[in-house]
């Protein structure tokens, strides 16, 4: 398949040039996936897919448009290519647009192990037989659990890219996730709520099968996890210590990554737009991209625009260091492409020395943060106001559940006020953090 | 990738659309690719067996266009295709799916054999071949001319209108950015049942993005308005201005905004978009497939009060030219008015045909799809709630201090216990019963069933919102629409500092 996907990009190459194209980039890409839940002992979905599509961008005296098709017949491509240099007099001159440096371009050296060699050997009826008993575990941790439903799902992904450079690279991933979501009543819930209920649950993810958390361990986590939740309360409005655990962590530098994004600063999209060289974030603040991690969810040899994988420091003590460009966005700024076309690889920030429980105990009231929702969170303005639940912290000792309320300060603000930073890093997604502390946030409930 | 010869007649991406808009879509599914019943016939025999009872294959085929304007030029075009059928086989309340790129036959045979492993132990159940009969429906998006066959001169120039008047509407106006995106649809969809239904559905949307700055102080604010409809929408209306003046002239007010309070008070929703609250906060915790789960904060609960008694909520396929209206709906049920809540009491939920048959209750016509990728799941079409009889400014007079919402970025809500954010973007304080300056920087939380029994007050000044809403569920997004006369809630929390 890959094979005849590079022929088909020089084809493609080919193809636009012959029609007037200067500058061209293909992205080619099939993937199989498989998902599967399963509730009340029995499958609920299984679903299989498997699709393709191809995408180009073309351009000509400094005029540019795109294009994408799921029908990779090259009779749909050249009618689509057609029509596409058709439009390109209607653009304006956009100077910034090219197509990166040659010498920029490559596949970075090593085995990043990206692709699980045994993708095909576990059938589908054995990833039915784990998931019920995934299910089956966790409801026997507590007879107040039961399922709102437990889940695998795998895919294998190609993807080819080239372009007019003379660039030709190739890439296959594989993704596993496997998890539980669990319910059970809560009869705190007063007037209109009374049916109120909780969920909440856990999951592993991981580039290889084999690579999984075990099945007992995430029965437990969800059992647990569902089950703090019961009875949870409205807080009374005040400023309290915050402790956003791993998973939260994970959010807000999320949050922090967008505002790095070459395209977000260049645009004036971001707080951190003119920044560079300023400290913007305590002492203790470090965060790298880094994308040659050998079977982390987030590495890759080059990015979409063929540009060599490097690991590059984003803030070093405090000091915001570098943004992170694509070609575009780096001409935008005159600056050159730190291979982020394709947004972030492994985006760490530097583990601490604590345990969650240190960073727990040294607070009389406050919170500890479990879970985050809204669109509240404004990187152009740098306020984030954003809905909340977790628990309670009182004497050092997390106390009751609490719900609906808010948290709120300024991405600044909180960036230099991370007290302390825990030093178990949650692995489960391309961005890596541990659990921080802040040491002071808005409260907004009762 | 095989049998090019075939399709080189089918590949002309650029689409006519003669008005039709069952006859376009037979067009693109029959003549061009060759599906008729017979294949339709075979598919279906693949995808049932003894233990399956039901099976519908969904064929599309989707154009898009979008271009975008910044930084003063016409930066970029782009056009997708997209094709697919998805087939689906159903046992109970268990779903099999599986989907195909390619309309030969052998893969979508593949497809049908894969979707019908939910039942692996059936044997092959004999198929009576069904002659097909086409089910008419009110077409709720009437258009003649499609927006995708508008010439690219007429859209840039549109473009360019607006992103000038932004431009020019205050010299704190750092950045303007326009965007317009038109996609036309085909689907047409077979069922085991002998039912066949063709659609051509449209969509445009129109955005105005501004930014804007003075010294430290940068804000963002942007204006959006679109549908399902046809060339004729471009004309009727100066949308460019419009939407330019809009977004502009919210950009400047954000820079006078104020940091927003903290605490519990009153908070009234303003008139069209505020639909977005009903959105969260009552539409997705009564989509059925969480009440026949039982996850709800609503299940069990139909005949309840479960809300003021000046509450009555519709959810409705069928408002014309809608963002969120459909002819029918993803597995071919007809959209339908349907009535939620009335006078505050629960009256129904949302179904897809599982929990329609779970329920054993009729077709509610929400049984929705974001592609062909995907299967169904009960989801909103517009949900609105009916006027009241207050006059808007008599709402705010009854408020001595507390929060005015215009506009929102959006909002999320917690199924299983009823706790929804919604995030506002315009929004003021009150004080004294008036308006008095603009507020910034917050999000506004709430209980579903708490807040709705808070309503105390409901506005005669209904509207739609604009057409720009996309809702996200399981990893699908569908378009929706909502709307909303002013209401007044007695008490919810606003998240400030």
């Amino acid at each position: 398949m890959t094979n005849s996907y590079i022929q088909l990009a020089k084809d493609v190459i080919s193809l636009a040039k012959s029609k007037g194209a200067e500058l061209v980039s293909v992205s080619i890409g099939n993937s199989r996936s498989f998902e599967l839940e399963v509730r009340n002992k029995q499958i609920d979905v299984l679903k299989e897919s498997g699709s393709s599509g191809i995408s180009i961008s073309v351009c000509k005296d400094k005029r540019h448009s795109s294009l994408a098709s799921n029908d990779l017949k090259i009779e749909t491509i050249d009618s689509l290519i057609s029509s596409t240099m058709k439009a390109l007099p209607y653009m304006g001159t956009d100077e910034f647009y090219t197509l990166p440096d040659p010498s920029l371009q490559g596949k970075a050296a090593g085995d990043l192990k990206l692709k699980d060699g045994e993708f095909d050997e576990h059938d589908s009826s054995e990833k039915v037989k784990r998931t019920l008993l995934l299910e089956e575990k966790t409801v026997a941790q507590d007879p107040r659990v039961k399922t709102e439903q437990a889940y695998h799902s795998d895919a294998i992904a190609h993807e080819v890219y080239a372009d007019s450079n003379g660039f030709v690279g190739e890439e296959t991933d594989t993704f596993y996730t496997f998890g539980m979501s669990a319910l059970a009543e809560d009869s705190a819930g007063k007037g209109e709520n009374k049916a109120r209920k909780q969920t909440d649950g856990w999951h592993t993810c991981s580039r290889f099968y084999k690579g999984m958390e075990g099945l007992d361990s995430i029965a437990q986590k969800s059992a647990q996890r569902v089950l703090r939740k019961l009875g949870a309360v409205k807080p009374k409005s005040q400023e309290v210590p915050v402790v956003f655990s791993a998973e939260m962590a994970r959010s807000f530098l999320g949050n922090i990554a967008s505002a790095m994004m070459g395209s977000n600063i260049f645009r004036k999209h971001s707080f951190l737009a003119d920044q560079l060289e300023n400290k913007i974030a305590g002492e203790n603040i470090n965060i790298i991209d880094n994308p040659l991690l050998p079977g982390r969810l987030g590495s890759r040899h080059f990015d979409n625009e063929g540009v060599e994988s490097k690991p590059l420091s984003l803030i070093e003590n405090g000091v915001l260091k570098s943004y992170m460009l694509s070609t575009y966005s780096a001409n935008k700024l005159n600056m050159t492409t730190t291979g982020h076309a394709s947004g972030i690889s492994n985006l760490i920030i530097e583990p601490g020395n604590y345990t969650e429980e240190e960073l727990i105990s040294g607070i009389n009231n406050g919170l500890y943060l479990t879970f985050m929702s809204g669109q509240g969170a404004n990187i152009t303005t740098g306020d984030y106001s954003r809905g909340a639940q977790g628990i309670w912290i009182r004497g050092g000792k997390l106390a009751e559940p609490v719900a609906e309320f808010t948290i709120a300060s300024k991405f600044i603000d909180m960036l230099n006020n991370i007290s302390m930073i825990a030093s178990e890093v949650d692995e489960r997604s391309a961005i890596l953090t541990p659990a921080f502390k802040v040491e002071r946030m808005a409260i907004s409930g009762q | 990738m095989n049998n090019r010869k075939k399709e080189s007649a089918n590949s002309d991406t650029n689409l006519i659309f003669n008005g039709n808009h069952t006859g376009a879509a037979r067009d693109i599914f029959e003549k061009r690719m060759g599906i008729d019943d017979s294949v339709i016939n075979r598919i279906i025999g693949a995808g049932l067996n003894n233990a399956v009872n039901f099976v519908d294959v969904y064929f599309e085929y989707g154009i898009a266009n979008s271009i975008i304007m910044e930084d003063g030029i016409i930066k970029s075009s782009s056009k997708s295709v997209s094709m697919g059928v998805g087939i689906r086989s159903l046992k109970g309340d268990q779903t099999g799916y599986a989907y195909s790129e390619d309309f030969d036959i052998d893969p979508m045979l593949h497809a049908a054999k894969t979707a019908s492993a939910i039942a692996a132990n059936g044997s092959v159940k004999t198929f009576d071949a069904h002659k097909f009969n086409e089910k008419q429906e009110a077409n709720h998006y009437k258009i003649s001319h499609s927006i995708s066959d508008t010439d690219i001169a007429e859209k840039i120039q549109m473009i360019q209108r607006a992103e000038k008047i932004a431009r020019e509407y205050d010299k704190r106006i750092e950045k303007v950015t326009v965007t317009l995106a038109d996609a036309t649809k085909f689907v047409q969809i077979y069922t085991s049942e002998g039912l066949l239904l063709r659609d051509t559905r449209p969509m445009f949307r129109m955005n105005v993005q501004c930014i804007a700055q003075d010294g430290e102080n940068i804000q963002q604010s942007s204006s959006g308005v679109g549908g399902r409809v046809g060339a004729n929408f471009l004309t009727e209306s100066d949308h460019a201005a419009d939407l330019a003046e809009k977004a502009a002239s919210r950009a400047i007010l954000l820079l006078g905004a104020k940091q927003a309070p903290s605490g519990t008070m009153p908070v009234i929703l303003g008139p069209a978009q505020s639909g977005i609250l009903l959105h969260e906060a009552v539409g997705h915790p009564l989509e059925a497939d969480f009440n026949r789960k039982g996850t709800s904060a609503y299940s069990n609960r139909i005949g309840e009060v479960v809300a003021s008694k000046l509450c009555t909520i519709y959810d409705s396929g069928t408002v014309d030219y809608d963002r969120g209206a459909i002819n029918f709906d993803d597995e071919g049920n007809s959209s339908k008015e349907n009535i939620l809540i009335e006078n505050g009491v629960l009256k129904g939920y949302m179904h897809d045909r599982i929990s329609a048959e779970h329920f054993k209750t009729p077709f509610s016509g929400n049984g929705r799809r974001e592609s062909y990728a995907d299967y169904p799941l009960p989801r909103m079409t517009t949900t609105y709630l009916a006027n009241g009889e207050s006059e808007q400014e008599e709402i705010i007079k009854a408020v001595k201090r507390g929060v005015y919402c215009e506009s929102f970025s959006g909002g999320q809500v917690d199924i299983s216990n009823g706790d929804f954010v919604f995030v506002p973007t315009i929004a003021y304080m009150i004080e004294d019963g008036k308006l008095s300056y603009p507020i910034k920087n917050f999000t506004l939380i709430g209980n579903g069933p708490d807040a709705m029994s808070k309503v105390t007050m409901v506005g005669n000044d209904f509207a739609f919102s604009e057409g720009v809403w996309t809702c996200g569920k399981d990893g699908q997004s569908v378009p929706v629409g909502v709307g909303l006369p002013t209401v007044l809630i007695s008490e919810l929390t606003v998240g400030g500092m």
